[in-house]
């Protein structure tokens, strides 16, 4: 285990060969496709953490990546903004997106009960500074709420599960809380242990796929067609036309591309950002 | 087998191929065998209407201009430039304003204006399939009637086409509430730059991947060309609510803005109009304002119904803290459209007033817009050029426009001075070179202002994603790129 207090530790860290699992708060570890064999270095991100700038005026913050969202949620509650996710104290942390680590939020990109309404972290996320595999530094985006400068390479970085470069801090931009909407759950249980299963679906499918899950299902949303369901590992819920799911503890079935052109575009894009599968080799899932 | 126009060895040679009429004939007749002849536009007159877009500073002529109407075309169409090493380039209505349609290095332009179907729409699922070619706001128009739209509203939306606002990331007026076009696009067919057809994203936003359709909205037609869509469509608003506040200083106007942004409402939209604007829509349009009128802001505020006037009540009271000389509330649906006029109808009308006008776009933190604003009219002072600014205030999104005369290369010079002089400060300030027109051709020297050598190489890094060559749209975007420096003398043509 490295953990890197700066980017000059990050960037030493990142010289050393070998695959490296990237991680903050562990939050969503168990969506992770685990890595085959305990070959790897975990690179703990929580210590590059702390808000960098914070312009409630202009509704933008900049924080780095090992930042509790926690933390930064308080930050930003303190001068009337927010990220627009659900408060897992009061509607659970599944359909909050499974809150830990700022770089966690951007890089899994989970599906949320404000999806609808708010957006997700593709929508949020300005700009990112990222170290790519060979260590270099690189930003993306900017701090500005709109901006059509370059190729969007943070949008690449979001939800790329740490597969092709790390993220070292995050430029977002906030939403008043005072125009922060409620969620409008369907079902609303409550938190549940277990391996999860998430899946969204077109609106027109919904019921059906909620209906099919039955006691199963502890919370849905209709505005996104978003359903979290207890699911055993050995269990193939339904699927339905161009849905998709992600699950936990259900180890290399955690995560399916589905698609194979998705899963060559993918290799396709791994093979110029990181090459020698260095970072997070096994979390886009095995082919 | 196709007789070969280039060998495939032979460096492809625009500046010389560029002047020989006979070559583009020959290049008309090949590619008139895979389209029907009457989709091949040949010939130097109307070769001459496709060498460049909205932004006409920077000109180069193609050979051909082909009319596609089917993604199949497309593919025929790329993959006969790929053997033939010929670059190619998409266009849709050619209302772009940084020369992303600009065929940099001639060969061939794929126009989109015959893909102009609406292939599907579902409405419970709110999303619609459309070809490129679709004027965005046909989308709107075809889904009214189930009270839906397709939220991004760029100026120009009666004419330009949803390729071209997925290319350019388009944004509008209303994109302060509803997001620019990257969040209200869910898939796209895209023909790449190799000729392949890739679906790529789908009607469920949110898929487990990497978000290949967020890097193709706004690739600026340079990751290959984008021939279908599906695209979201958003509920009309139940009740909305328009009001023009009229103030005696932009500054004032401009510190308005930035205190209801800071008060946490989000308005639907939030335009600024200064006094150069408003002396042409008099000119123009007959429009009347108070007498000290010096600044216009234009509010809208929409949701359900209730909330829109509670909102425009708060914005109503910043307003008046900032001495507004006038708030007037749209009282009918006539009316409201009629504030849209002077919004929607600027620049047209400065079009009227001046022999040129360049339109610049950059965006600064809202909260610095008043300081902006005074170095814009310090810039324009200084360089001698006359500047107007209409522009999207609520997301700090400024629009200098410049008037002139393009024929006079001093005035030219003068102008593209002033321009970069402005893009230095907005980036200086924290905020971009481009908000929604895109760096194109116009900005590529200034992308070393923005983004260092690290950054520009991540860049190209997930442009190589779907173009590692050379001729799909070439030159834009990433500077000094290998076979186009030498050619950027040749679009400026005479006035550099």
């Amino acid at each position: 285990m490295v953990r890197p207090v700066d980017v000059g530790e990050l960037r030493e860290a990142l010289s050393r060969d070998g695959p490296i699992l990237i991680q903050g708060s562990g939050s969503k570890a168990d969506f992770l496709v685990p890595y085959p064999n305990d070959d790897f270095e975990v690179l703990d991100m929580t210590s590059i953490a702390g808000i960098v700038e914070l312009e409630p005026d202009d509704q933008v913050v900049a924080v780095r990546a090992g930042t509790q969202l926690s933390e930064l949620q308080a930050a930003l509650g303190e001068r009337g903004q927010c990220l627009p996710l659900p408060d897992p104290a009061e509607f659970g942390r599944s359909v909050a997106g499974y809150p830990g680590t700022v770089g966690g939020l951007v890089a899994m990109r989970m599906p949320h009960a404000l999806e609808a309404q708010c957006g997700g972290p593709r929508d949020w996320v300005l700009g990112l500074t990222v170290a790519l595999a060979d260590g270099t530094l690189a930003k993306c985006g900017g701090k500005a709420v709109k901006n059509v400068a370059g190729y969007d390479a943070h949008k690449l970085m979001t939800g790329a599960r740490g597969t092709l470069g790390v993220i070292v801090e995050a430029v977002f931009r906030t939403t008043p809380i005072r125009s922060l909407p409620s969620p409008r759950l369907s079902i609303r249980r409550g938190d549940v242990e277990g391996p999860y299963w998430v899946q969204r679906t077109l609106r027109s499918d919904f019921d059906a796929a909620v209906g099919g899950l039955g006691e199963a299902v502890f919370a849905a949303d209709p505005e996104s067609s978003t359903l979290w369901a207890v699911v055993s590992p050995e269990q193939e819920p339904a699927r339905y036309p161009g849905d998709w799911a992600i699950r936990s503890g259900c180890g290399v079935r955690n995560l399916a591309l589905g698609d194979k052109l998705m899963s060559r575009l993918v290799e396709h894009a791994k093979d110029i950002f990181d090459a020698a599968r260095k970072l997070n080799p096994s979390a886009m899932g095995a082919e | 087998m196709v007789p070969s126009l280039f060998a495939r060895s032979s460096v492809y040679n625009p500046t010389v191929s560029a002047t020989t009429l006979g070559e583009s004939e020959r290049l008309a007749a090949e590619l008139g065998r895979i389209l029907s002849p009457d989709r091949v536009v040949a010939g130097p007159g109307t070769l001459r209407a496709y060498d460049c877009d909205a932004y006409t500073v920077d000109k180069s002529r193609p050979q051909a201009v082909v009319l596609p109407e089917s993604t199949e075309e497309v593919r025929k169409i790329v993959r006969w430039c790929v053997e033939r090493d010929v670059p190619y380039t998409p266009r849709g209505a050619g209302t772009g304003l940084s020369g992303g349609a600009l065929p940099a290095l001639g060969g061939v332009v794929v126009s989109t204006k015959r893909l102009t179907r609406i292939l599907e729409i579902d409405v419970e699922n709110r999303c619609l399939k459309a070809q490129a070619g679709v004027p965005n706001k046909k989308i709107s128009d075809a889904v009214a009637e189930h009270c839906l739209h397709f939220a991004p509203d760029p100026s120009s939306q009666t004419v330009s086409t949803l390729g071209g606002n997925i290319a350019e990331n388009s944004g509008g007026p209303h994109t302060l509430k509803y997001g620019v076009t990257a969040q209200h696009v869910l898939g796209v067919t895209l023909v790449d730059p190799e000729g392949e057809v890739l679906e790529l994203g789908g009607k469920v936003p949110g898929a487990p991947g990497y978000d290949f359709v967020g890097i193709v909205v706004g690739g600026e037609g340079t990751l290959g060309i984008v021939t279908e869509a599906w695209v979201k469509l958003t509920p009309l608003p139940k009740a909305v609510s328009t009001a023009l506040v009229a103030f005696s200083s932009v500054d004032a106007a401009a510190r308005a803005v930035a205190d209801v942004i800071a008060s946490g409402v989000i308005p639907a939209a939030l335009e600024l109009m200064d006094r150069g604007i408003l002396h042409a829509l008099r000119i123009a349009f007959g429009l009347e304002y108070p007498e000290e009128t010096q600044a216009l802001l234009l509010v809208e505020c929409d949701g359900d119904p209730g909330v829109p006037e509670m909102e425009m009540h708060g914005v109503q009271e910043i307003c008046r803290k900032h001495g507004a000389l006038e708030v007037r509330i749209a009282q009918s649906e006539a009316e409201r459209q009629q504030f849209w006029i002077a919004r929607k109808k600027g620049i047209g009308a400065m079009g009227r007033i001046a022999p040129s006008i360049v339109t610049h776009d950059g965006v600064i933190p809202r909260s610095k817009l008043p300081e902006m604003l005074e170095f814009v009219y310090a810039t324009a002072e200084k360089h001698g050029v006359g500047v107007a600014n209409l522009f999207h205030a609520g997301d700090g999104n400024l629009h200098p426009c410049f008037c002139f005369d393009d024929r006079d290369p001093e005035q030219v010079r003068r102008v593209v001075e002033a321009g970069e002089e402005i893009m230095r400060r907005c980036v200086e300030l924290g905020g971009s070179l481009t908000g929604e027109h895109g760096i194109g051709v116009e900005k590529l020297d200034l992308m070393p202002l923005m983004f260092s050598e690290d950054d520009l190489r991540l860049q190209a890094m997930v442009k190589s994603i779907f173009n590692r060559g050379e001729l799909c749209n070439p030159c834009k975007v990433l500077p000094n790129q290998k076979g186009c420096i030498e050619h950027k003398k040749r679009w400026r043509g005479v006035a550099w």
